[in-house]
């Protein structure tokens, strides 16, 4: 990583500390350490950081206190709060003073890389869409392209709004009142079988297409696209 | 056994048969030392009580009149030497003692006009001069009897209570008693009844409920120095389970940090096997650590409710699970009324309370087959899985914390636990439904409340 992505660690508990310090350097992050709310208002104003991970309950404060200082520099470090209360009132509070992400102790550490990650690319990177891919079939956000096996597959209108749907939630339940809405709009009386239907031609064609996924039902529930 | 529960009925007997007895003896007291018939040489006293036993003893037979020979007057009469007596009935006459001439003659000139007086005989001292003449019926008749000569000396108090407050004395003294219990057993009642809807409050005060008390401003005024002491004690215990309850929280959230160093080597770890397994066991303690958390957070009943559907809260679970639960091989869904059914409650303990149920059924439910989930409108949730079903023996035991089934499944130590802490919190309750083959686990949910109501 280049020397922009500095983070900056508030963390009073040494071994956790060590073990973050240790953890992102492994993945190539400069990280600086410092153990109270005093270093680390000094640490602020002396450096310009691309991220801090915060912790909340430091000897000398609430890591709160902070946030203000960090966010008045002239390009403001993403701030990341470490909590170990994951009370709603408590994120709320912190999100509020102005943090723009938390984490949970104790987190995995590919969660704690991949919020820097997005923390350190969110001021307008807007990225093209990568392609949603599950088994064999893939789905262009972007084209609302369809391929199976890297074979073009063409789809009436609203099958291939109803595979977007369920492909962009891919391995979890979709409802059917959410689909319903989302294809037939709220005014339009819908009869009872039309999205069974609908679903069932999508499903034979998944097959035919060998697309490697599957459309399950969960009966009284929704649908779930799936590799098989 | 002996028990004895000290009775309030028999204390209220004891307590006011003492004072009446006191009372009496205080007003026979008084009636002694004031009526002492010795004080006054005017009271006829003497002489009436005389006159009164003569009338008791005398009776009437073919040839005249007779007086008993062991009667209360015979017995006066030896005690009297200056006692005299006379009586008249019809034409038959009987005298004892020396008569004075004056009143002898009285009787002999007007017996038939006279009906009663008191009178002195002239010539004799007082208070033997003290004599009572009066007409009292015997039999089918009436006696005019004259009494004098009786000392005061030799009479008893007993004599002259008698004498100045009549016979019926007693018969007063009786009723007043008798109303006296009466009024006491009546009273009673009242006074349990009093204590009915304190005793029907406190027994409302539940775990779930551990802020209420009794309403001082309802308890009769007598009663309020146990209401305050019941208050207080209950204050006492809150704080001891706030505590305690604090202090489970207190710990799990120090377990976090320390948790997370762990999770952080682990990560580290070259070896891909020991990184599993360490994983997977760093999981579960996470997990029970978030459970104990989560039992202090969602139980409490003093949390925010408000209105919740409970079909829609159930198809959201079952949608949250059915992508786990159709990874280990099992078959979710739901069925639910086409209307609402609406609880009062904290919807997101109530979907944890579900969520642990469908998460026991994957758990624990064979591995295969069918897991139902059935809403009904009579504010029910079913989850019915056609796995082994509970053993007997677990039964128990099975909403107890910690307490796990035999099978090796990763356990949910504190799950069921949870969900009944919920419900409890919510005024409902889970329970197995006996079933053939597999396990049904049933939610209840109470009416919701009305609004206004928190």
């Amino acid at each position: 990583m280049a020397d922009g992505s500095r983070i900056l660690l508030v963390e009073d508990d040494p071994a956790l500390a060590v073990e973050i310090v240790r953890a992102l350097e492994r993945d190539q992050w400069p990280v600086d350490h410092v153990a109270s709310l005093g270093e680390a208002f000094e640490a602020v104003i002396l450096f310009p950081y691309r991220a801090i991970l915060l912790d909340r309950r430091l000897p000398d404060g609430d890591g709160i206190g902070l946030i203000p200082a960090a966010k008045s520099r002239a390009s403001p470090p993403s701030i990341i709060f470490l909590t170990a209360r994951d009370d709603l009132a408590d994120r709320v509070e912190g999100l509020d003073a102005g943090a723009d992400d938390y984490l949970v102790k104790p987190f995995a550490l590919e969660e704690l890389l991949a919020r820097l990650r997005a923390a350190c690319r969110r001021p307008g990177q807007a990225t093209r869409p990568a392609p949603i891919e599950v088994a064999r079939l893939a789905f262009d956000p972007g084209t609302r392209e369809v391929r199976s096996g890297g074979r073009a597959i063409a789809l009436p209108r609203r099958e291939l709004a109803l595979l977007e749907l369920l492909v962009r939630r891919a391995g979890r339940v979709v409802q059917r009142g959410h689909l319903e809405s989302e294809l037939y709009g709220l005014d339009v009386e819908v009869s009872a079988n039309a999205l069974e239907a609908l679903v069932s031609r999508l499903r034979r064609r998944l097959e035919e297409e060998e697309s490697g996924v599957e459309l399950r039902t969960v009966r009284g529930v929704g649908y779930m696209l799936q590799p098989c | 056994m002996l028990r004895r529960t000290p009775s309030l009925a028999l204390r209220a007997v004891l307590t006011f048969t003492s004072v009446y007895i006191a009372a009496i003896a205080v007003f026979l007291a008084i009636v002694i030392v004031t009526d002492d018939p010795h004080r006054d040489p005017n009271s006829h006293t003497a002489p009436k009580i005389a006159l009164s036993r003569a009338a008791e003893d005398l009776q009437r037979t073919e040839n005249g009149l007779r007086m008993k020979r062991d009667g209360g007057f015979a017995a006066m009469a030896s005690r009297n030497p200056a006692l005299w007596l006379i009586a008249r009935s019809g034409d038959s006459a009987f005298s004892v003692g020396r008569v004075p001439e004056p009143v002898a003659r009285a009787f002999e000139q007007h017996g038939l006009l006279i009906e009663s007086g008191r009178f002195y005989v002239p010539g004799v001292e007082r208070p033997l001069a003290n004599a009572v003449v009066e007409r009292r019926r015997v039999g089918s008749g009436s006696i005019l009897l004259a009494v004098g000569g009786v000392d005061p000396g030799t009479l008893g108090s007993g004599d002259s209570l008698g004498a100045s407050w009549g016979e019926g004395i007693l018969v007063i003294l009786t009723g007043i008693a008798i109303v006296g219990f009466a009024a006491m057993l009546i009273a009673l009642p009242i006074l349990s009844r009093a204590l009915r809807p304190l005793a029907a409050e406190a027994a409302s005060i539940l775990p779930r409920a551990p802020a209420r008390r009794l309403d001082e401003d309802k308890a009769p005024r007598e009663l309020l120095p146990l209401v305050r002491g019941f208050n207080a004690a209950l204050d006492r215990l809150a704080s001891e389970l706030g505590r305690q309850r604090r202090f489970i929280a207190d710990a799990a959230h120090e377990l976090r940090t320390p948790l997370a160093v762990v999770a952080l080597r682990v990560e580290a770890l070259e070896d891909e096997t020991d990184r599993k397994e360490l994983r997977r066991g760093l999981g579960r303690l996470v997990h029970l650590v978030s459970q104990m958390l989560d039992l202090e957070r969602l139980s409490l009943s003093s949390r925010e409710r408000s209105h919740v559907d409970l079909a829609a809260l159930a198809r959201d679970v079952v949608a949250d699970l059915a992508p786990t639960a159709i990874k280990s091989g099992y078959d979710l869904s739901l069925e639910a009324p086409d209307s609402q059914v609406i609880v009062t409650g904290d919807p997101h303990a109530i979907s944890r309370a579900l969520t642990n149920l469908v998460g026991n059924s994957v758990a624990h439910g064979g591995g295969g087959g069918q897991i139902r989930v059935v809403v009904g409108s009579d504010r029910i949730i079913d989850v019915t899985d056609e796995g082994p079903g509970v053993p007997a023996a677990l039964q128990p035991r099975l909403f107890e914390p910690f307490s796990r089934g035999t099978s090796n499944a990763e356990g949910c130590g504190l799950g069921l636990h949870l969900t009944r802490e919920i419900m409890r919190a919510h005024g409902g309750e889970v329970r197995v439904v006996p079933r053939q083959g597999g396990a049904t686990f049933r939610l209840s949910f109470a009416a919701p409340e009305e609004e206004g109501r928190t």
